[in-house]
């Protein structure tokens, strides 16, 4: 991170469409790199964009503003943004807020280099004054695991114009026109009522405001849910139809009905479906993916109601169903 | 099937297929269940009755799918069926709206076998079921009736369906009779299977080719002489009608999320693992030695006639598991509005004490995790030794909160009630706020001193006995087991006569006992109690204020003795005098306003 590399003085030099990037329906026209660097993530052919999501992503970059994508988890959240960036060519890193995450790892340190043989301290600096003298979009993840003596450090950056003050150093540091800063989170900073996600803290309400756009991402519609299976999964149409991935989808929209109506307590999220899908195929049997893949997960107590929405999507009955097998 | 496995399905039939039906039809209803009686097409076309029958009454089981089959059509009618539509679009008299109806219900049920092909063999096994009962596949078969023909052969049509040969049989029977015209528009119902509309225009044009066609034409006079008789014989399919135009009937209930509520629950990822109940005989076989609990039973010489027939029973065992599920019900009904209140103020609380879990580390000391920001510090000169760091002690201790709730007849009716939605709301966000919660209650098991003072009596009386009557503690909730599973327990503070006399010091010393126990640094117990310890049969037989005088002397003893933190709430009754930390309230709907602010209190300082 250190090295002189030549991507601090690049900047977005071409217009997209979102129409033919994407495949939303959109006139959005975002600006974007013409030339990738070691910093843009891999694109995935596959991906499928949700309309809504990437209209916010889009207005991120186009126009500096800050975007927060709030959803359950495993409805490819992170991704989303890693994609649209990968697709725009824009540099973008990814940094995990977890408790051990302090103000030093964020703004930097005294390190001990070797120069001309000699020992010498020189101050690395850490991943916000990195990626803010440099074209890149900057991901929180897990934004609302921070904790809050930490998340006060970037507040200043959270203004689109904010300027970073580093202490050690006596520098100032200007933002890069380019520079974009993202964050996803499950809860919405007001704490978790859901009880499914243990480790979230509240977020100073402050903060929240500092943030210019906040947008949802939860589970998509089955068609679509459906589609974004086979497309991570194309080898499971070799041991079963497209009908079967539908039916995986209901029941896994059973089990979020049965979750918000209390009867269980745990989900099935998109990737749970898409790693069914995938045990399924090296397995060769849904049921035994299913058992691996989620329902040894459930409560013992609740795996007999599993078992019923099994029973309606499969026509077949899980030894854990309260009625036993035909013989 | 074997015994196990039938009572197996007897005991969580009801549960596990109303848990479907809410996923199916995304609503929050409550479904009841009840005995089989009735194999009427009348009830089983498009009836709002959120009844089902249950295994429950069923003497012996064979087979349960056409149970199966008959919520998932319950199922498929919420879902798909737009009452209001039909009623306007339905035929003028009975005998046609009977058929219109039959078709309906072919319609939607075979929009559910399209998605849910599992719904097939359910369904199939209903009508088997319900073709059997009334006589209509056998030898000595009687004659069917249009509207189940027209049933029969609409689903046939609308999706690929192995009925059984005999039912096969029938329906070509009748379709041999149809003329071409009418054929084809049987066929073409398949493209109109979702729009209600459309598909409910092309068979009141078949209703009305079939009533001129000669071989169908006294078909329907049957369908009205059945329907009389059916109407006599069964009163109760009477208050089926298909007339929405009533309103939504009371078995009809909405139940929609209380802000989110249903959904919560405290899953901790360290407690998925196995949680042992701690009953009280476990904790009975603890090694107590501590000097506090042995003192508490020796409290101003107060006596206990006899401690034999005194109990400690947890909620679910005071009652079957379906009346438990029924009261939590009527429990969730009585509140409706105030629930939304309470999560207010549970919400607030909650935000409260997250606010006080402040996490952080702390830099630079002499030992504890090595601070790996500091190791070049350390190269640089290994005398540096403060290279340490420490996760800061936070203020907010290792808590534990024990509700003991008055469950006097005294309490009946509203105070029972909001006292339980208050402990349920409560309790639940303190856990997710990672402090264990308890819910106990306290009554007596008898009204007039019970088998305590038969014994009394049969002893001769002896002067001064003490206590005299058998006592009922109730554990709804325990601190160690997640809320998921005990859900309903509240719902028995409702019960029919539970509630009745209250003798309050023992259960403060029941309570503490349980909390002393733990290992938590601190321990509250909070008593919610809506005035004096009485129990009649003592107070006969005993000095008047033998109760009084050692519910003071417990408290008082606990508050200077123990480190348990003893906090009431009274309701309509001044408890300031026997506690230190006390509030009154004049009105029982304060209740909830009132715990939020003393909960908050306790945590705030």
């Amino acid at each position: 991170m250190n090295k002189k590399d030549n991507i601090s003085t690049s900047s977005p030099d071409i217009t997209v469409s979102a129409k033919q990037l994407f495949g939303i329906d959109s006139g959005f026209k975002c600006p974007a790199f013409s030339k990738k660097n070691e910093y843009v993530p891999k694109i995935d052919d596959a991906y499928k964009f949700d309309q809504d999501t990437t209209i916010a992503i889009l207005n991120g970059f186009a126009f500096n503003k800050r975007v927060m994508i709030q959803g359950y988890h495993g409805t490819g959240k992170s991704t989303h943004i890693e994609q649209v960036a990968a697709r725009l060519n824009w540099p973008c890193v990814r940094v995990n807020l977890d408790s051990q995450i302090n103000r030093m790892d964020l703004i930097g340190r005294d390190t001990i280099v070797l120069e001309n043989g000699k020992q010498t301290t020189s101050f690395q600096e850490g991943v916000l004054p990195w990626a803010l003298q440099r074209p890149t979009a900057l991901v929180f993840d897990e934004y609302d695991a921070g904790r809050p003596d930490v998340m006060f450090v970037i507040q200043r950056i959270l203004e689109s114009e904010g300027k970073l003050t580093l202490l050690d150093q006596n520098k100032f540091i200007e933002p890069h026109p380019s520079f974009r800063l993202f964050s996803t989170t499950n809860t919405i900073g007001l704490g978790d009522t859901s009880g499914l996600y243990h480790g979230t803290q509240q977020i100073n309400q402050g903060q929240m405001d500092r943030w210019n756009i906040i947008t949802c991402l939860n589970y998509l519609p089955p068609e679509k849910e459906v589609e974004i299976v086979l497309a991570k999964v194309p080898k499971f149409l070799r041991i079963k139809n497209k009908k079967i991935v539908k039916l995986m989808v209901t029941l896994a929209n059973l089990t979020r009905n049965g979750f918000s109506a209390g009867d269980i307590s745990t989900v099935m999220s998109p990737r749970t479906v898409i790693m069914w899908a995938e045990n399924a195929v090296s397995l060769g049997n849904i049921q035994a993916a299913f058992r691996l893949t989620f329902l040894n997960r459930c409560d013992e107590t609740e795996r007999s109601i599993i078992a019923e929405y099994y029973q309606r999507c499969f026509d077949e009955e899980l030894k854990e169903s309260i009625l036993p097998k035909k013989s | 099937m074997s015994n196990n496995q039938e009572k197996n399905i007897k005991k969580n039939f009801n549960i596990v297929t109303a848990a479907l039906l809410r996923s199916l039809t995304k609503k929050n209803h409550h479904f009841e269940f009840e005995k089989i009686a009735d194999h009427n097409f009348n009830n089983l076309t498009l009836s709002k009755s959120l009844k089902l029958p249950s295994p429950d009454k069923m003497t012996k089981i064979r087979n349960v799918d056409f149970l199966r089959g008959r919520a998932d059509s319950l199922a498929m009618n919420i879902c798909h069926h737009d009452d209001i539509l039909h009623t306007k679009l339905k035929p003028q008299s009975p005998q046609e709206a009977k058929i219109f109806s039959a078709a309906e219900k072919a319609r939607v049920d075979s929009i559910g076998i399209t998605e849910f092909p599992g719904l097939k063999r359910n369904l199939i096994a209903a009508i088997r079921k319900f073709l059997l009962k009334n006589s209509l596949l056998t030898k000595k078969r009687k004659e069917i009736t249009l509207d189940i023909v027209l049933y029969l052969m609409v689903l046939k049509n609308l999706v690929e369906i192995n009925f059984p040969e005999k039912i096969i049989a029938l329906i070509n029977k009748w379709e041999g009779k149809l003329s071409l015209s009418e054929k084809d528009e049987i066929l073409s119902l398949k493209e109109h299977i979702l729009d209600q509309e459309i598909f409910s225009q092309i068979i009141k044009k078949l209703i009305s080719s079939l009533k001129l066609s000669k071989d169908y034409a006294n078909k329907f006079s049957e369908i009205k002489t059945k329907a009389i008789n059916q109407d006599r014989e069964d009163p109760g399919s009477k208050k089926q009608t298909l007339d929405s135009s009533a309103g939504k009937t009371m078995s009809l209930k909405e139940k929609t999320e209380a802000m989110g509520l249903p959904g919560e629950d405290n899953s901790k990822k360290d407690l998925g693992n196995k949680i042992k109940e701690f009953g009280y005989l476990n904790l009975k076989e603890r090694n107590t030695n501590q000097s506090g609990i042995a003192h508490l039973d020796k409290i101003n010489n107060y006596k206990v006639y006899t401690k034999k027939f005194d109990e400690i029973v947890s909620a679910d065992q005071l009652t079957s598991q379906n009346d438990l599920i029924e009261l939590r019900k009527k429990l969730d009904n009585q509140i409706a509005e105030l629930k939304k209140i309470i999560t207010r103020l549970a919400n607030k609380l909650q935000r409260r004490l997250l606010a006080k879990q402040e996490r952080s580390w702390e830099y630079g000391l002499e030992f504890g995790y090595l601070d790996t920001q500091k190791f070049a510090q350390f190269i640089a000169n290994p005398s540096n030794s403060n290279i340490y760091k420490k996760e800061k002690e936070s203020d907010f201790k290792d808590t534990v909160v024990s509700l003991l709730i008055d469950n006097s007849g005294s309490m009946r009716g509203r105070p029972i009630t909001i006292a339980a939605i208050c402990a349920d709301i409560l309790s639940r966000t303190l856990e997710r706020c990672g402090v264990k919660v308890e819910i106990l209650g306290f009554t007596t098991k008898n009204w007039k001193g019970g088998k305590c003072r038969e014994k009394w009596v049969a002893d001769d009386k002896p002067e001064s006995p003490g206590r005299l009557n058998d006592l009922r503690h109730i554990i709804y909730k325990s601190a160690d087991v997640p809320w998921r599973r005990i859900s309903n327990n509240l719902g028995a503070m409702l019960q029919e006569g539970l509630l009745k006399e209250n003798v309050d010091g023992e259960a403060i010393i029941w309570a503490c006992k349980r909390l002393l126990l733990r290992s938590e640094n601190r321990r509250i117990l909070m008593v919610i109690s809506d005035g004096a310890p009485v129990d009649d049969s003592t107070l006969a037989s005993n000095s008047t204020n033998i109760l009084e005088n050692h519910l003071k002397e417990t408290i008082s003893w606990i508050e200077s003795n123990s480190p348990i933190e003893l906090l009431a709430i009274g309701i309509g009754h001044d408890v300031t005098n026997y506690y230190e930390k006390a509030v009154t309230i004049n009105d029982v709907e304060k209740l909830a306003k009132t715990m939020t602010e003393e909960l908050i209190e306790l945590f705030d300082s």
